[in-house]
């Protein structure tokens, strides 16, 4: 709203501080002096005595007619809020502060301290020696924050090595901690300190810049202010300051608040339009070498042109972007303890190998080197096989590719990646069952029925897999994949149903379900039974259509099974990624999951999810069902059984109930079982439980990751956050 | 005589914040000394120092005049110092006397339990410090305020004489209040020396022999309850003024928001909690329900809440009978419910603050579009809620869980009252916590208020009651003994109503 002409006066707040404080409340009255001048106009200027007056103050600026008031510092900024919608004829200004109500007649000044902070940084890290440089920051506030994560990562761009001390002193006016601040920092060995903390930061500057330390000060040039145009001992260890132009800004908005009017919101201030910016160096102008500027210079060119980023959110909060900051920021002690599990379960698996084989005691009985010998012998054997069984023998896979490219023979590679791709067959089932049972987990229910929801899936896709006929496959074959998921569905659902309505436990409901689903399916296949083969002596079901058939990658050579269910279970990774995590199903599946009663309190059907996930998860482990079925047995044994369901929930525990991790841990299994059978053959003749133990074993580390821990001298990780954010209570 | 306990220079240094900052602090024998200051000054952390839970950056202990190293709990309950933490650490199903044994079991004849010896002493430990604990009663039966005893058994079993009690009184009725009270009062008398951590000034006021407060991790001063007053305690511990009390203009009623009539609700066990009440909610006003805890109050806000059934009666919200609506139907009808036990009720804890911000309109646009989340939307305006109610946390993201009570609290207030609602429900707003929060939270409330808000306050904290409030309903075993204006109801007299002494007798009494 322009404001008219005839404005005769304009008022200013301080933030309690003077306005010869040579801080904010002297720069925001010279800004505003001097557009008043310009016009003409009377400025009238408060300094409130406590934060309790800056509304009174305000009023009584309001009824001396100042039509145009600039206040000083966020503290401010709420009693102007208040203010502001009852004056609407009047307009605000607030220096620092970022308006939360979108108002007409009220502007905050905004700067992006983040830049200069990372000018700074930048300068700080071509500038130290000993590498190790300090910041001081007041309040936990956004404004300090971004100073703060400018700094950092401003050090961080020229100096990779170099580390930053940050200490919050939680006051802008305590000397005393500001001292004490600086002192701590150089006991720690910077030799650059940089602070933003107001007076309690210029005290720590002084007290540092005597010492012979490098200081940057902030918000005004501090060889200026705080060291007296340099007449004070240290000035000559001033750097430079990150400089908050607020008088600039101030006229700035005075201004367009005189000629075109300000229709609130806030006004941004950044280097490209010189709202703030470096000092100059002073006394400090020998110590920094040119090409010192001139990358300076160029890092300031390239932030005003938008070429790179400070990397810090409006709250001042860190922003990281690209995959080499995601991977910096990745937990990596979360990979690492599954990582060690498995190896360990190996180690120890190997001792199990070694113990089994006669020829390795016998060894021993010709001496301890002998023995050794022998162990060596037979644990690489056996554990070459392992790999060879999992992915593949790599000399045969490169021959086979050399074939490939000279013939256009693919036989041989094909013969060569035959393990690779059993094992990738035998992990689609794990896949399906293993989200199935993290599913459950992540809504707080403990799915034991996986198996039989297999079952039940296997017979529901085999029956419209054979009863069917003359379908086109497109429509055979999601039929059949639908009728397996849903009779996982259903099946899972008896036990949803339970639970949600009487609150029968589904642990129990879900193990009976399973010894019920092996006994129906013995009666429907049995000789004669009802889904049973016309006339053979074998309790099994009819072979399916063709046209139900999961397609194989490679039809031509049958003894390569894997199919396209590898690319439904992947799909089917993605999409309960999507509803976990993307959707408001997922949400309030993992409410009620995490805490049932606060989901309840929430508004949330805590029954109606249970039903849901339940049934979801069952229509999963029903998928993997119809994946044997469909895509590699074709007709259903009454000796379906699998262990896939139980395995599932290792896999869930593996994968922590995360969709990625569930699939990790669903193709180690698969591995492992493809691997196991080339090890239990010659020349290993290892026998197949020793992989069931390491898995076991795996579980086991997973499930307790404190023997992890403790074998490898692992920490716990520690939340380097909790001292500051917790205080005190609710924990001891 | 040295004293008992002597801390010197004691500071304690976590990533970014000193917690402790060169503290020292004298306890004499027999003394009650209050360590107060705000969520965060630094009083649990310098107990835990003294635990030996953590070391010392810098700084000596001396116990008894003797320099102590305190590596371990264990250090510290050799030297006779014992702890009484907020949550306790009590084996339910154990009675008391195998609770007080674990981990020092009296033994007979090398494996067998010797339950007798323990027995007798924990009789002779209750009788002789007035504790009145039945050694063979099982802890899930106990009331909390017996529970705290237990602990307190368990200290004094291992013979501490330095007993510091962590927020000892956050859990408690008043009553129960009073009842600890004069068992320190007790062992205080007979010579054991007693650290109570605290917030709470009138509690300070009445208990302490000398009161330490804590600001921002350093020692502010020391003082005693004859030299200081709970205004100034306050200044002292906030750095500032403090309003002690709400200033609030008188309600302007409006219509009718919340209408019940004759509501009857069971209680878990199937016994009638609420036992036929009538009350009316005018939109601008707060009505306060005070009464001591388990008075069917948790029932009451249940079932206005559509959290349990009503087993009787109807309950209005804007006229529509929502007596058997869903939860949800009664938020969407614009009420906002804090309740009362925030980490079970009030928050998914493990969820990032931005999730919980959302907990009940995350499906509503624009925090999703046809059942998908906008994420985005969802961090920005988390943002600027954590901005607006100043709630302190890292960051959106982080998991509620690592807030303290305070913020917590912040984050539901944030959550409920942004939006639209014509009714506010809650259930002791400022249980366990600070002052600064709590002023600010009955700021909001009052604020709301003025906003045209209709708002029921249910609070045990007949102070808390007694300052919102503009009307006050007292209740008493499931019914409402009587609703007064606020301006001119007594202490004395809600008390009397509160204690089940009937609205005739109580004006009879004072009249």
């Amino acid at each position: 709203m322009p404001l008219p002409a005839d404005i005769l006066r304009m008022g200013l707040i301080t933030d309690g501080g003077r306005i010869d404080d040579g801080g904010f409340n002297q720069q925001a009255y010279e800004g505003l002096l001097r557009a008043a001048q310009e016009h003409g106009i009377e400025v009238v200027v408060r300094q409130p005595a406590s934060p309790t007056a800056y509304e009174t103050e305000l009023r009584q600026l309001l009824d001396e007619d100042c039509r145009l008031i600039v206040t000083v510092g966020s503290v401010t900024g709420p009693a102007v809020e208040r203010i502001a919608v009852r004056y609407p004829q009047a307009h605000f200004i607030v220096v620092d502060y970022e308006p939360l109500v979108e108002s007409k007649n009220m502007t905050g000044l905004v700067f992006a301290e983040d830049q200069a902070g990372f000018l700074a940084g930048a300068l700080a890290g071509l500038i130290t020696s000993r590498g190790t440089v300090g910041f001081i920051g007041g309040k936990d506030l956004p404004p300090i924050r971004r100073f703060h994560h400018g700094f950092a990562n401003g050090l961080a761009l020229t100096n990779r090595q170099a580390k930053l001390i940050p200490v919050y002193t939680n006051s802008f006016t305590d000397a005393d901690a500001g001292v004490r601040a600086a002192q701590k920092l150089i006991e720690e060995g910077v030799d650059i300190i940089f602070a933003a903390a107001g007076a309690c930061g210029s005290a720590g500057l002084l007290a540092a810049a005597s010492q012979g330390i490098w200081v940057i000060g902030a918000d005004q040039d501090q060889w200026l202010t705080t060291f007296q145009n340099g007449r004070q001992s240290g000035a000559d260890h001033v750097l430079t300051s990150a400089v908050k132009r607020v008088d600039e800004a101030v006229y700035q908005a005075v201004q367009k608040a005189l000629h075109s009017g300000l229709r609130g919101g806030v006004m941004r201030f950044d280097l490209a339009n010189a709202g703030i910016g470096l000092a100059p160096f002073h006394d400090a102008d020998v110590a920094v070498p040119s090409e010192v500027r001139g990358k300076i210079l160029e890092i300031s060119e390239s932030l005003k042109s938008g070429r790179i980023r400070t990397g810090v959110g409006p709250q001042g909060e860190e922003i990281r972007r690209g995959i080499f900051a995601r991977l910096t920021t990745w937990n990596w002690q979360a990979a690492l303890i599954p990582f060690l599990a498995i190896v360990s379960a190996l180690i120890i698996g190997a001792i199990f190998i070694m113990a089994f084989d006669p020829k390795v005691w016998a060894a021993f009985g010709n001496g301890f080197s002998a023995g050794m010998q022998a162990a060596w012998r037979t644990i690489s054997r056996a554990y070459i096989s392992l790999f060879e069984g999992a992915f593949g023998n790599p000399g045969r896979i490169i021959e086979g590719f050399r074939v490939l490219f000279q013939t256009g023979e693919a036989d041989e590679l094909l013969a060569g990646i035959r393990p690779l791709t059993e094992s990738l067959r035998i992990a689609t089932p794990y896949i399906f069952a293993g989200l199935a049972v993290a599913l459950g987990f992540r809504c707080g229910l403990f799915n034991i029925g996986a198996e039989g929801q297999y079952f039940i899936g296997g017979l529901a896709s085999v029956f419209v897999g054979y009863s069917i006929k003359g379908l086109p496959w497109f429509i055979h074959l999601p039929l059949a994949l639908a009728a397996g998921m849903a009779g996982g569905a259903l099946w899972a659902s008896i036990a949803g149903f339970l639970k949600a309505r009487t609150g029968a436990h589904e642990v129990i409901n879900t193990i009976m379900l399973n010894y019920i689903s092996f006994r129906l399916a013995d009666y429907l296949l049995q000789v004669g039974g009802p889904m049973s083969r016309r006339g053979d002596f074998r309790p099994i079901s009819p072979e399916i259509q063709p046209s139900a058939y999961l397609p194989q990658f490679f039809p031509h050579d049958p003894s390569i099974r894997l199919n396209t269910g590898l690319l439904l279970a992947l799909l089917a990774v993605f999409l309960v990624y999507f509803l976990l995590f993307k959707t408001t199903i997922g949400f309030e599946i993992r409410a009620v999951g995490a805490n049932p009663r606060a989901a309840r309190t929430a508004g949330i059907s805590v029954a109606r999810n249970i039903m849901l996930a339940m049934a979801l998860s069952g229509g999963l482990a029903g998928l993997a069902g119809a994946h044997d079925i469909l895509g590699v047995l074709h007709f259903m044994p009454n000796a379906f059984f699998s262990g896939y369901g139980f395995d599932a929930i290792a896999l869930a525990l593996l994968g922590k109930s995360h969709p990625v991790g569930v699939l990790l841990a669903a193709l180690l299994f698969g591995f492992l079982r493809a691997g196991a059978q080339r090890m239990q053959a010659p020349p290993a003749l290892v026998p197949i439980d020793i992989i069931s133990i390491v898995q076991a074993l795996i579980i086991i580390f997973i499930a307790a990751p404190e023997i992890i821990r403790l074998v490898y001298r692992i920490r716990a990780p520690k939340e380097a956050g909790e001292a500051v954010f917790t205080r005190g209570w609710g924990r001891i | 005589m040295a004293p008992v306990l002597e801390l010197r220079g004691i500071t304690k240094r976590f990533p970014g914040v000193l917690a402790n900052d060169h503290i020292s602090l004298t306890v004499e024998e027999g003394e009650i000394h209050a360590l107060l200051g705000e969520n965060g000054a630094g009083k649990t952390t310098l107990m835990n120092i003294l635990y030996g839970l953590y070391r010392p950056d810098e700084g000596e202990i001396y116990v008894r005049g003797r320099r102590a190293e305190i590596r371990q709990p264990n250090d510290a309950i050799n030297l006779g110092i014992g702890m009484v933490h907020q949550h306790f650490m009590l084996v339910p199903v154990f009675t008391v006397a195998e609770n007080v044994m674990l981990g020092v079991e009296s033994i007979r004849a090398g494996i067998f339990l010797d339950r007798e010896d323990a027995v007798r002493r924990i009789r002779q430990i209750s009788e002789q410090y007035g504790l009145g604990v039945d050694p063979h009663a099982y802890i899930k039966t106990l009331p909390v305020g017996i529970q705290q005893r237990v602990e307190i058994i368990k200290l004094l079993y291992r013979q501490a004489d330095i007993l510091i009690l962590d927020e000892p009184t956050a859990v408690l009725t008043p009553q129960e209040v009073e009842e600890l009270f004069k068992i320190l009062r007790s062992l205080a008398s007979q010579g054991k020396s007693i650290i109570f951590i605290t917030h709470k000034l009138k509690e300070v006021m009445a208990i302490a022999d000398r009161i330490t407060v804590l600001r921002n991790g350093r020692v502010v001063g020391t003082t005693t309850p004859a030299k200081t007053s709970e205004e100034q305690l306050a200044a002292m511990m906030v750095g500032r003024e403090v309003l002690l009390r709400v200033e609030k203009r008188p309600a302007q009623p409006g219509e009718p928001v919340l209408r019940v009539e004759n509501l009857q609700v069971f209680d878990d066990r199937g016994n009638l909690a609420v036992r036929g009440v009538s009350f009316e909610v005018r939109a601008g006003e707060v009505l306060g329900v005070a009464g001591v805890q388990g008075n069917g109050q948790t029932e009451l806000v249940q079932a206005l809440t559509g959290l349990r059934p009503a087993a009787g009666g109807r309950i209005f919200i804007l006229d529509k009978d929502m007596t058997t609506a869903s939860p949800r139907a009664i938020l969407e009808r614009g009420v906002a419910h804090v309740p009362e036990d925030r980490q079970k009720d009030g928050l998914v804890l493990s969820f990032p603050v931005a999730d919980n911000l959302v907990l009940n309109t995350y499906y509503l646009p624009p925090f999703a579009q046809r059942g998908v989340m906008d994420r985005e939307v969802i961090l920005a305006t988390a943002e600027r809620r954590v901005r607006e109610f100043d709630v302190r946390t890292p960051s959106v993201l982080t998991p509620v869980s690592s807030l303290s009570g305070g913020n917590q609290q912040k984050v539901i207030v944030a959550r409920e009252f942004s939006r639209p609602i014509r009714l506010l429900i809650a259930s002791q707003p400022t249980r366990g916590l600070d002052v600064g929060s709590i002023e600010y939270i009955h700021r909001r409330i009052v604020e709301k208020r003025d906003e045209g808000c209709a708002v029921l306050l249910v609070s045990p904290e007949l102070d808390e009651v007694m300052n919102l409030s503009d009307r006050i309903a007292v209740m008493y075993e499931g019914q409402i003994q009587a609703i007064l204006p606020a301006e001119t109801a007594t202490k004395e007299e809600i008390g009397l109503l509160m204690a089940g002494v009937r609205k005739e007798e109580v004006r009879a009494t004072a009249g």
